[in-house]
C-alpha cells in the first residue's frame, strides 16, 4: 500500500480507514463466533454433562466429542493467528481440565476412549506444549 | 471465503497492474494531475474491494448463507470456516 503521506495527498486516508475499520469489525465478530462455538459452547455443555451424573453415554457427550472433533479440524494452517490460538487454547483447557479429568478418573472403558481423542489432539502440542503435557499426566 | 478471496486477490492485481500502465503513459512530471487520478481510482478500488469481502465473508459465513448456496460440503458451519475467515481478513487487513 501507499505511505500515509501519500494516502493524505490524494485523499484516501479516510477510505483507507473505513475499510480497516470494517475489516476490523469483522475480525471481531468472527472470533466472538468462534469462541461462542469452541470455549461458551464447550463450558456450558460440560456443565450440564457434568450435572447430569457425568455418564459418557448420552447426546450432551457426543456434542462434546463433536467439540473435540472440530478442534481437531482446526489443523495447522489456521492456527497461524493469535486470536485463534487464543480461542482454542481456552477452549482446550476447558476440555482437558474439566471433561478429560473427569472421564479419566471414571476409569474403563472411557480411558481407552479418551486417549485416542489425546492422540487427535496431538498437533496442539507444538502450540501449547504445558497444557498438553499437562493433559497427558 | 477460499473463491472469495482468491477472486478479491486477482481483483486487486488487476487494478494494480491498471494503475502501473496508465502511469507509465502519463508522465508524472508533465502530467501530475493524471497521475494522480489514476493513483485514486486505483486505491479507492482497491478499499472498495476489501470492504466488499469483509460483508460478503461475514454474509457466507457468519449469516450461514454458504450453507444455503450448497458452497460447502458440511451441513451447518462449523470452527474450521471460521478459522479460514479469519484468516483471509487478517492477510487482507495487513495488505490495507
Amino acid at each position: 500500500m501507499l505511505l500515509p503521506e501519500k494516502l493524505d495527498t490524494l485523499g484516501l486516508r479516510d477510505k483507507q480507514q473505513k475499510a480497516l475499520a470494517l475489516l476490523q469489525s469483522t475480525r471481531q465478530q468472527v472470533i466472538t463466533k468462534l469462541s461462542a462455538i469452541l470455549s461458551f459452547k464447550t463450558d456450558s455443555q460440560i456443565a450440564e454433562f457434568l450435572k447430569g451424573g457425568g455418564e459418557l453415554s448420552g447426546k450432551t457427550s457426543n456434542s462434546l466429542v463433536g467439540l473435540f472433533l472440530q478442534m481437531v479440524e482446526i489443523t495447522d494452517e489456521y492456527l497461524v493467528g493469535e486470536e485463534v490460538r487464543q480461542v482454542l487454547k481456552a477452549a482446550f483447557q476447558s476440555l482437558t481440565q474439566k471433561y478429560i479429568t473427569h472421564l479419566l478418573l471414571k476409569g474403563g472403558k472411557q480411558t481407552a476412549e479418551v486417549e485416542i481423542l489425546i492422540e487427535k489432539l496431538k498437533f496442539l502440542k507444538k502450540y501449547f506444549p504445558e497444557e498438553y503435557d499437562t493433559l497427558l499426566q | 471465503v477460499n473463491l472469495s478471496f482468491l477472486v478479491l486477490c486477482e481483483w486487486v492485481s488487476e487494478y494494480v497492474k491498471v494503475g502501473r500502465i496508465l502511469s507509465n503513459i502519463f508522465d508524472i512530471q508533465a502530467y501530475p494531475s493524471h497521475h494522480q487520478q489514476v493513483l485514486t481510482l486505483v486505491y479507492e478500488k482497491t478499499f472498495e474491494l476489501m470492504e466488499l469481502f469483509a460483508g460478503k465473508g461475514k454474509e457466507l459465513i457468519l449469516d450461514f448463507k454458504a450453507v444455503a448456496f450448497g458452497k460447502i460440503k458440511s451441513k451447518t458451519i462449523n470452527a474450521k470456516h471460521i478459522c479460514l475467515l479469519s484468516n483471509c481478513l487478517s492477510v487482507v487487513s495487513k495488505i490495507a
